[in-house]
């Protein structure tokens, strides 16, 4: 059979010890949690432990800041407190600019008349316009590139068609600088109308050209 | 709106002087003539003859049998009021000058007068549509013979 303390009683609860410990018990109860902590000495322990903590608490406790330190604390909170809200007001007034101003250039684009130039872009599936071969002539270009053409015709397609004996008059021909005079043919049935310069110089071995 | 009746002169004068204007402009444009000179370049170097050129190759080879190869150049071709010469580029910086005499006369052809490299002047007329070859003596870098073929357009209706 198991033989009861006399503390086993009035076990305390932890409140009443955390009371104990702080002085903060009646006399009595004072007295009989004492008598409970000597015959429990595990739970005397840990209250030994805890009035040394809190023996040392109050030497390690950081200084409270001055009256002085807290009232100056005070006055920058304010002040910043007073900055944060003009400068939401900037804020705000920039805002209400920006929209302002973005309204009335939608409107100005709205009221605008629209006149379509050169430079304006082709909306999305619309057909380029590409000029007519009426619209463009070509110039100058290189033989080879005649196939690359996509609009206009170039000047010459097909063979050359010559003139005859009877589409061409000589009016003239004037001496090159250094004298020479081409040989004109016209009006001669075996070759068409050409002017045909003597080669210069000849070359070796050919003869000079047939009269 | 009335027209007081009179400025009605005044309107009258004014239409019609517009209208002379308008009729010289229009005439001053038809005396325009459309040249075209096509470069061809000749050659003993090779046998191939551009499809275009098989018929001048033929009547250029009359006079120099050795030039077997013909290709084509630049084709030039502009638009001259009558009177006024301009130059047309052919290769290596030459050029040719060209002066439209007068335009297509009661024989529908085209005075023309033609300065090709190495060469004087030539003058002559011609009939529209047609080239009238001049074979000059320049020779490219390349050892190829300067050929010029030249065509006036456009051409009048043949009277009926």
């Amino acid at each position: 059979m198991r033989q009861s303390r006399p503390a086993d009683m009035g076990t305390p609860r932890p409140e009443e010890l955390a009371a104990y410990l702080d002085g903060e018990l009646s006399p009595a109860r004072q007295e009989s949690i004492a008598t409970w902590l000597r015959h429990h000495p595990e739970a005397a322990a840990e209250i030994e432990g805890q009035r040394r903590l809190a023996g040392v608490w109050p030497t390690t406790t950081p200084a409270e800041p001055a009256d002085a330190n807290w009232a100056s604390m005070l006055v920058r909170i304010e002040s910043a407190v007073d900055r944060f809200r003009s400068a939401r007001g900037r804020n705000r007034r920039r805002i209400q600019l920006g929209i302002t101003g973005l309204a009335a250039g939608l409107l100005l684009v709205l009221l605008t008349p629209k006149e379509p130039g050169p430079a304006e872009a082709p909306s999305a599936g619309e057909p380029l316009a590409v000029v007519s071969p009426d619209d463009v002539e070509i110039v100058s270009l290189h033989a080879a590139d005649r196939a690359t053409l996509v609009v206009g015709a170039a000047p010459v397609m097909g063979p050359l068609v010559l003139a005859s004996s009877n589409d061409v008059e000589l009016e003239g021909v004037d001496p090159a600088d250094d004298g020479m005079i081409p040989s004109i043919h016209m009006d001669e049935r075996t070759i068409i109308p050409m002017s045909v310069a003597p080669l210069d110089p000849p070359p070796a071995g050919l003869p000079e050209p047939r009269p | 709106m009335k027209l007081p009746i009179r400025s009605l002169p005044a309107w009258l004068g004014f239409v019609v002087a517009a209208s002379g204007l308008l009729s010289a402009a229009a005439r001053g444009h038809a005396e325009e003539v459309k040249i075209t000179i096509v470069v061809i370049l000749a050659s003993d170097r090779n046998h191939v003859v551009d499809r275009e050129l098989q018929g001048i190759a033929d009547e250029v080879r009359k006079c120099y049998p050795h030039l077997t190869g013909f290709r084509l150049g630049q084709i030039t071709q502009k638009s001259l009021p009558v009177g006024k010469s301009e130059k047309f580029a052919l290769v290596e910086d030459e050029v040719a000058t060209v002066l439209v005499r007068h335009a297509a006369d009661s024989k529908n052809r085209v005075g023309l007068t033609v300065k090709a490299p190495l060469q004087g002047e030539i003058q002559y007329s011609t009939c529209c549509g047609k080239f009238f070859p001049i074979v000059t003596r320049y020779q490219t870098k390349a050892k190829e013979l300067l050929i010029l073929a030249i065509r006036v357009q456009p051409c009048k209706k043949e009277p009926q």
